[in-house]
């Protein structure tokens, strides 16, 4: 190993976790470890890269590094015993990861993504790890396809499989149950079981805003606005400073779309630099449609044409002036909405992304 | 009238909350008795003001069926009311003056549940005492059922206390010598009471007596072995510590090595010569991690199980000095010994940055002796600040590969700040430093540095321009002539993120063997359209020239594509499947060339 390896193995491993300086250096590192055909760190390097990105990013990077990282950490497996416990977790830590991110990206084939929940439901067996987390995923997946006896169904196997070291941690979990429950309309049953995480005695960093938005998601749905407000301005509070909740917008702007589409446009204005950067297809398709309804409510219920808004730079439709007419800002989001929501349901085969739409539709007017 | 009722005391449960909550192991019982021992020597010194005969015995009785361990001081003992009072009355310390509430400064236990302890490890205690105070020898005997038995004996013997403890099922690894060894010197080598082992009829001494901070005749060697005796392991240096708030005194070590920040070090934290813990994390700053220590403190309180300190402003104030001390040692080595300084800063920078970035004291010991990546080698911080006038950086590595060569061709200094601390570190020296300025310099200015040739010189470059496009298009690379400085730098080749990324799928296609690596066709598409990186032939350059006017086409494109492959490898960018072959075939092809000369 060079001097130059052992140095970025050393700053990977001083550097703070989960950190964009973090995922500059074990970039670098996995350069490094590939022209000294360092296999391992050539693997760890990228895991890193990958995890960082799931996390802190977009999950674009992640998506890239993939079949070198998995191609790297099956040679290791393939030539080599050191170590084989760990490659193999993170193998499967990361190829859950990529169930969840390349679901975000439509670029990412249908065939492909089916082999990778195929992929990581046949290495959890042979690496002697549960099922609990592939369940889950199925269960998610039947409830974007409303397929209520899948979700009983594979909600079952999920709960029949024991927890391991792979598990979403404990909060997450019962999060996920509360998802669950709300899906089948068990209200009550859902409240009791997030009581824990709304009193801060379970604590996860993402699961309270998460659970929030499940709620204000219920709420809206059936119609319950007053109680959708408390919880609409606890979740932003928690999530206006990380762009890892661009998705999670949406639910802010239909909110102020039902509601009061004036009061929705600072978080339009605020957060459509995030929309601008990110190359998450998902987020951004969250993110367009909602503000899509928030526009559409605001010309329908404010009666104006234009207003005057400071927005980012880089706008497509940016004017220096700052007044925009709000049929430019409409037909910005509604194309972006739109157009990836398209090639999702051509990716997916259905017509998920467009009934969504019309949902929302339906919601706001 | 309202009824009055006692707490009762489930005895079993108590010791089952000791063994199992309170404390993190059955180790403590040793520590227990030798906190009982070392206090009670303790008050008989104070009464008896000339007596200095204190001492602990400790030995192991072997027996047919189990082993005894035998614990006896000739501390002050205890009377019969002082037995009822203080051995079977929980939470009343001897040690504890309960009508005005003073604890004796002197006493290291507190909470008179300590005894307890020992039926973690033996299901029966019993107590052989004799006061200082009157003639009468007792026997008590104990047990978890929380009954108990006193005798007087008839027996006189000497004032003290001896402890017995049958080893119980389950604890038999305590009752070994080697274990009793380890177990008294990790807790007790620093008690101020002689400890004995009785081994084969000798007694064998286990502690030190003196700390080695209070042991004047140490030398440096010595009390450098004292560490590597204690942590089993070198240590490059010692730094002598001093905290007058948590009178705390003690060593630490400097690793050797480079350590990972957020891996936890085992310490030697004592309280009045007691062990307390192995976590400094309390008590030492949280970037100190490139050292080991080994203090005593006298003036901190511990928390109930005694196996931390209390978080409380006192703990605070003693974090502060303690660092203090550490800051203040590495400064003056920079004055009386710079040369190893530098050899401790270069095996801990990362440490000593992440601290610099954040403390401005600090920053300004140590940034001379930093060391940053630059394209003219490695440069300490002083270098940078006394040698230039402006420090000029890039905040990405792979900006700094594409940069470095024209600075190194105009013998400039460029600093590759892309690695973590660097660019914050750059940041804050003009703050700090009057006389030095910084400036960021990203791709984009690269534009700046070079000039537009004259229509003239663009006709006269138009095959060179052509032909490169055409050779240098299955690279995905475009080609443009310019003109810049030093002429001695014939080309400059640039790349942007997307083109990057491009380059790097297609590099993957080609290396990776799996069926995943067909995700990757999806985005190809996408950054297609932003997939080229340029390349700038220089006009002022000899050789760009000679190859304007070279007519023979073949040989134009084998030259170009040599020089394209020669800008890569300068960048350090890993070169692609056709890349390679394309700098093998050119190496053939001048060998040959070579030889049929």
């Amino acid at each position: 190993m060079s001097e130059k390896l052992d140095k970025l193995i050393d700053m990977m491993k001083k550097s703070p976790e989960d950190s964009k300086e973090r995922l500059l250096v074990c970039e670098e590192l996995a350069k490094v470890a590939d022209s000294e055909n360092n296999m391992f760190y050539s693997f760890i390097g990228r895991k890193e890269i990958m995890r960082i990105d799931t996390f802190n990013g977009d999950g674009l990077k992640a998506i890239l590094t993939f079949p070198k990282f998995l191609w790297t950490g099956d040679e290791h497996l393939k030539n080599s015993e050191f170590n084989k416990d760990f490659v193999q977790y993170c193998i499967i830590c990361i190829l859950e990861r990529m169930m969840y991110v390349c679901d975000d990206y439509y670029q990412v084939e249908y065939e492909k993504l089916n082999e990778i929940i195929k992929e990581y439901k046949k290495r959890c067996i042979e690496y002697g790890y549960s099922l609990r987390v592939y369940y889950q995923y199925i269960t998610r997946d039947y409830m974007e396809l409303e397929d209520v006896e899948g979700v009983k169904e594979s909600f079952k196997k999920f709960k029949s499989c024991s927890r391991d070291n792979i598990s979403d941690c404990e909060v997450c979990e019962i999060k996920f149950e509360v998802e669950y429950e709300l899906f089948l309309n068990n209200y009550e049953k859902a409240l009791e079981l997030a009581d824990p995480i709304f009193k801060g005695e379970k604590k996860c960093t993402t699961a309270l805003p998460l659970t929030y938005g499940l709620f204000i998601e219920y709420y809206i749905n059936h119609n319950m606005l007053e109680e959708a407000k408390e919880y609409r301005e606890k979740m932003y509070r928690l999530i206006n400073k990380d762009d890892f909740y661009l998705s999670s917008m949406r639910i802010q702007l239909l909110y102020f779309a039902i509601t009061d589409p004036k009061k929705g446009v600072k978080i339009f204005t605020k957060h459509l630099k995030w929309a601008l950067s990110s190359n998450n297809g998902n987020d951004k398709f969250m993110f367009y449609t909602g503000a899509w309804m928030l526009w559409e409510s605001f010309k329908y219920k404010e009666k104006r044409d234009r207003c005057k808004l400071i927005l980012p730079g880089d706008t497509p439709f940016y004017k220096d002036d700052g007044i925009y007419l709000v049929d430019d800002i409409i037909s910005y989001c509604k194309g972006q909405s739109l157009s990836i929501g398209e090639k999702f349901d051509k990716r997916n085969r259905n017509t998920i992304n467009m009934d969504f739409i019309n949902k929302m539709k339906k919601l706001v007017f | 009238m309202e009824d009055i009722f006692r707490f009762k005391v489930n005895l079993g449960g108590m010791i089952d909350i000791l063994g199992n909550h309170l404390y993190s192991s059955q180790d403590v019982f040793i520590r227990e008795l030798l906190q009982n021992s070392v206090d009670a020597i303790n008050k008989r010194k104070q009464i008896e003001k000339n007596w200095t005969e204190g001492k602990v015995c400790i030995s192991l009785l072997q027996g047919k069926d189990t082993n005894t361990i035998v614990f006896e001081d000739n501390g002050t003992g205890l009377t019969e009311a002082e037995i009822h009072k203080f051995l079977a009355i929980i939470g009343e310390s001897s040690k504890k003056d309960i009508m005005d509430g003073i604890v004796d400064e002197s006493y290291i236990g507190r909470f008179g549940i300590g005894l307890l302890s020992c039926f973690m490890v033996s299901d029966e205690i019993d107590v052989v005492t004799r006061s200082i105070k009157d003639n009468i020898s007792y026997h008590w005997k104990g047990k978890p059922d929380g009954t108990y038995t006193l005798n007087k004996l008839e027996a006189n013997i000497e004032a003290g206390t001896t402890i017995y403890l049958k080893c119980k099922k389950g604890s038999e690894k305590y009752f070994t010598r080697d274990k009793l060894i380890g177990l008294v010197k990790y807790y007790g080598l620093l008690l101020p009471v002689p400890i004995y082992l009785n081994v084969d009829d000798k007694d064998i001494k286990l502690n030190l007596e003196i700390p080695p901070w209070d042991d004047m005749t140490l030398s440096p060697q010595e009390i450098l072995e004292f560490g590597e005796d204690i942590f089993l392991e070198e240590f490059l240096d010692y730094i002598p510590i001093y905290s007058k708030t948590g009178g705390v005194k003690g060593f630490a070590y400097i690793i050797p090595h480079k350590v990972v920040s957020s891996e936890n070090r085992a310490h030697r934290i004592y309280l009045k010569n007691m062990l307390l813990t192995e976590k400094g994390q309390d008590l030492l700053p949280n970037w100190a991690f490139f050292v080991k220590c080994i203090l005593n403190a006298n003036e901190l309180t511990p928390t109930a199980s005694r196996e931390s300190f209390c978080e409380d402003e006192t703990l605070e104030k003693t974090k502060e000095e303690l660092g203090k001390c550490i800051i203040n040692y590495l400064s003056r080595l920079s004055k009386i010994a710079p040369k190893k300084l530098s050899y401790i800063i270069d095996i801990h920078s990362l440490a000593i940055k992440s601290l610099a970035v954040e403390e401005d004291n600090v920053y300004k010991e140590f940034i001379d002796y930093l060391t940053f990546p630059t394209s003219k080698g490695n440069k300490t911080g002083y270098e940078l600040r006394t040698s230039y006038e402006k420090v000029i950086y890039t905040y990405s590595v792979d900006e700094f590969r594409q940069m470095s060569s024209i600075f190194v061709a105009q013998d400039k200094l460029l600093v590759n700040a892309g690695y973590i601390y660097d660019k914050e570190l750059l940041e804050k020296m003009p703050i700090l430093f009057k006389d030095v300025s910084v400036e960021l310099i990203t791709g984009m200015d690269l534009y700046e540095i070079m000039e537009d040739v004259t229509f003239e010189e663009q006709e006269r470059a138009y095959m060179l321009l052509k032909i490169a496009n055409i050779t240098l298009n299955e690279f995905k690379c475009e080609v443009d002539i310019k003109k810049f400085s030093p002429q001695e730098l014939p080309v400059l080749y640039t790349i942007d993120e997307d083109a990057m990324i491009y380059r790097n799928i297609l590099k993957d296609k080609e290396e990776v063997d799996n069926s995943f690596v067909s995700i990757l066709d999806g985005f190809i598409e996408e950054f297609e359209d932003n997939s080229y990186a340029k390349l700038y032939f220089n006009i002022n350059n000899p050789l760009i020239n000679k190859l304007i006017s070279l007519e023979d086409k073949i040989a134009l494109s084998n030259c170009i594509k040599l020089i394209y492959v020669q800008a890569l490898l300068i960048g350090h960018f890993p070169l692609r499947n056709n890349e390679m072959k394309t700098l093998n075939n050119g190496i053939e092809s001048l060998i040959e060339w070579g030889l049929s000369k």
